[in-house]
């Protein structure tokens, strides 16, 4: 049956939203460019909430980010100088402006070497700054395959359930989730621990019998956002289409780890939360040639773009922009009746 | 803050007869609990707001989107009165079992007034992005912009598994959220926490909606809302430090009279202990040993 995947969800923290008022006001003043930002995706530690992107102090600001434990994401902010300008943007032009960004990357390999590629969101934005009232839109652009992405055995397998405990340790050991801590924003390289089997640490292929079981099997780690024990986070969906694209996979089959991290933290795996997933590729032409073959790929038709969605609903679940009143929090009067 | 100018910071440790810090104490501690307990982690924030005497990557700790499951009145069996005795003469491990393990109450809800969330606690269900009653979020001049996406097939349905228009109201479990921070207060020289919470819908709460989940006695006592050291434009609710050194120092003697150690460096794994009493249903963790045996 067809594979589903968990939407992702926005935090915009009052420290990001003090932050870019700040860059508006003394910046960025009349200017509606698009800001780049950086979204941080904490780890994945709990059953009851997901791993969520959030934008905070440090997203303007990435390079002095001093995040180290968490995946970051490349976002696009476009601040709108007014209501009627964030109404009315061309909303599904921006989406496809990211999703051929990300579709670029899929094609030529970037995002091979660099996963964060595909986690590229767009956040539009208006704030009535004298108010502190925002009205925002998070997307993250999912590009859809031409068939759906299928998986045999649905739900997944637990990672505890699909193997006995000393592969479940090796399996532990050899995703070293733990060695994202030191990466912080270079850290976005990691946010898919590893890409394909041929860059699997031998650890890990040798003792994970089922893996191998068939010969040559594509197994794809990544930590995974969700928190619902039978679906994956969103940002899987860009990476099998990448899968179904560039690899050549045999049978079109990739086993993929979906690693979740114990609430003790420390970059533990939880192997009663993790995921172990079979998933069936649609059939695609390779729009781009393989690195074995002539370096130099013979002019052709550009592949056209598929199309995109991600639009984050609302808190009651409609598609429309959320809207924050950050008064109370922001207002020096406000400050001031609190501060007893 | 302005007392902070004018007092330079703590460099002689007074631990053992004060069990208060130093910053480099405070450092020290902060490496040993982000060893131990790992969910917690050195940040160095603003950088405009830095302390000179912490490393710029080690100004203060944070852990974050830490779930909270039910408020703190809604604790089945808990009494304020019977919470965190600091007195002592309880035996050495009064202190760790005044009242249940906020992770274990939260699994066994569902009497009387309290909403349901059976099975919440094992798993599976959460803080989804469609939680209802939050009609504030429709601002009438912007629905017209609901956006019709193509089919997605691959989508899981949001809000999934518990939130359903169908189901009355109080069935919704109201999943908060907390960022919880451990700033050093130079001006009583010990450690000081602070929490910042979004709703189920990731709205911030304001620091009133905090207060539920503070135990009723130290909300009332002990929370106050100030601007976040490290964080410009945050106000924050935070647990007032005025008595933590004393705390600490009942909590220290405790451990000393049953025969264990207490280095410095585990200051802040009991200091979270204590601070577990006071926020009895945010579930961070806070199980780490202290005091060897």
């Amino acid at each position: 049956s067809d594979l589903q995947h968990a939407a992702l969800q926005s935090v915009l923290d009052v420290s990001f939203l003090a932050e870019l008022t700040d860059l508006k006001l003394n910046v960025l003043k009349l200017s509606e460019e698009p800001v780049e930002v950086v979204g941080y995706f904490s780890p994945n530690r709990y059953d009851s909430v997901p791993a969520r992107l959030t934008l905070d102090v440090s997203s303007l600001t990435p390079a002095a980010s001093s995040r180290l434990d968490c995946h970051a994401a490349p976002g696009r902010l476009v601040l709108y100088n007014t209501i009627e300008g964030f109404r009315g943007a061309d909303k599904p032009a921006l989406m496809r402006r990211v999703a051929a960004e990300v579709w670029a990357d899929i094609c030529s390999g970037a995002a091979e070497s660099e996963p964060w590629r595909l986690t590229r969101f767009l956040v539009l934005m208006h704030g009535d700054l004298k108010h502190y009232k925002f009205n925002y839109w998070f997307a993250f652009p999912a590009l859809k395959p031409p068939a759906p992405f299928t998986s045999p055995e649905l739900p997944p397998t637990r990672l505890a359930d699909a193997l006995p405990p000393a592969a479940v340790e090796a399996v532990s050991g050899a995703a070293g989730m733990g060695q994202r801590r030191t990466l912080g924003v270079r850290g976005m390289r990691q946010h898919v621990a590893m890409g394909r089997a041929r860059r699997t640490p031998h650890t890990l292929t040798r003792r994970l019998p089922p893996l191998r079981a068939g010969g040559r099997h594509v197994l794809v780690v990544v930590s995974d956002g969700s928190h619902l024990p039978d679906c994956p986070a969103w940002q899987l969906r860009n990476l099998l289409l990448m899968a179904a694209v560039r690899w050549r996979v045999p049978e079109l089959r990739v086993c993929v780890l979906c690693l979740r991290e114990s609430s003790r933290g420390g970059g533990r795996l939880d192997p009663h939360r993790s995921l172990l997933l079979h998933v069936c590729l649609p059939s695609l032409p390779s729009p781009a040639p393989t690195p074995s073959q002539a370096p130099v790929p013979p002019p052709q038709a550009p592949t056209p773009c598929p199309d995109a969605v991600g639009w984050e609903p609302d808190a009651a679940g409609a598609l429309r922009p959320r809207f924050l009143d950050l008064g109370p929090h922001l207002r020096p009067e406000a400050q001031a009746e609190q501060a007893v | 803050q302005t007392v902070e100018t004018v007092t330079p910071p703590l460099t002689k440790s007074q631990f053992e007869e004060k069990r208060v810090l130093t910053p480099d104490e405070f450092v020290a501690a902060g490496d040993y609990l982000v060893h131990a307990c790992p969910t917690w982690s050195w940040e160095g924030g603003d950088p405009k707001k830095r302390r000179t005497y912490f490393p710029p990557n080690k100004q203060f700790l944070v852990t974050r989107n830490v779930p909270c499951l039910k408020r703190a009145t809604e604790l089945e069996g808990y009494n304020p009165n019977s919470e965190f005795d600091v007195g002592g003469g309880e035996g050495e491990d009064a202190w760790v079992a005044t009242h249940s393990n906020p992770a274990a109450a939260s699994g066994s809800a569902g009497k009387g007034e309290v909403p349901s969330i059976d099975g919440a606690g094992a798993g599976g269900s959460g803080g989804a992005g469609a939680a209802g009653g939050n009609k504030d979020d429709d601002i009438p001049d912007i629905t017209d912009l609901e956006l019709n996406e193509a089919d997605d097939e691959a989508a899981a349905p949001s809000g999934r598994p518990y939130l359903r228009a169908e189901e009355p109201a109080d069935n919704i479990m109201r999943t908060r959220t907390y960022d919880l921070y451990i700033t050093y207060d130079q001006y009583y020289q010990v450690p000081r926490f602070w929490l910042v919470g979004h709703d189920e819908s990731r709205k911030p709460l304001l620091p009133q909606q905090v207060m539920e989940d503070v135990s009723e006695e130290h909300a009332r006592k002990t929370i106050t809302v100030d601007p976040h050291p490290h964080l410009a434009g945050l106000s924050a609710a935070s647990i007032h430090p005025c008595r933590h050194a004393d705390v600490m120092k009942k909590l220290v003697d405790n451990l000393l009279e049953a025969g264990r150690e207490f280095k410095v460096e585990q200051y802040l794994v009991l200091f979270l202990k204590f601070i577990a009493s006071v926020v009895p249903t945010i579930q961070y963790d806070y199980t780490m040993s202290v005091g060897g045996e």
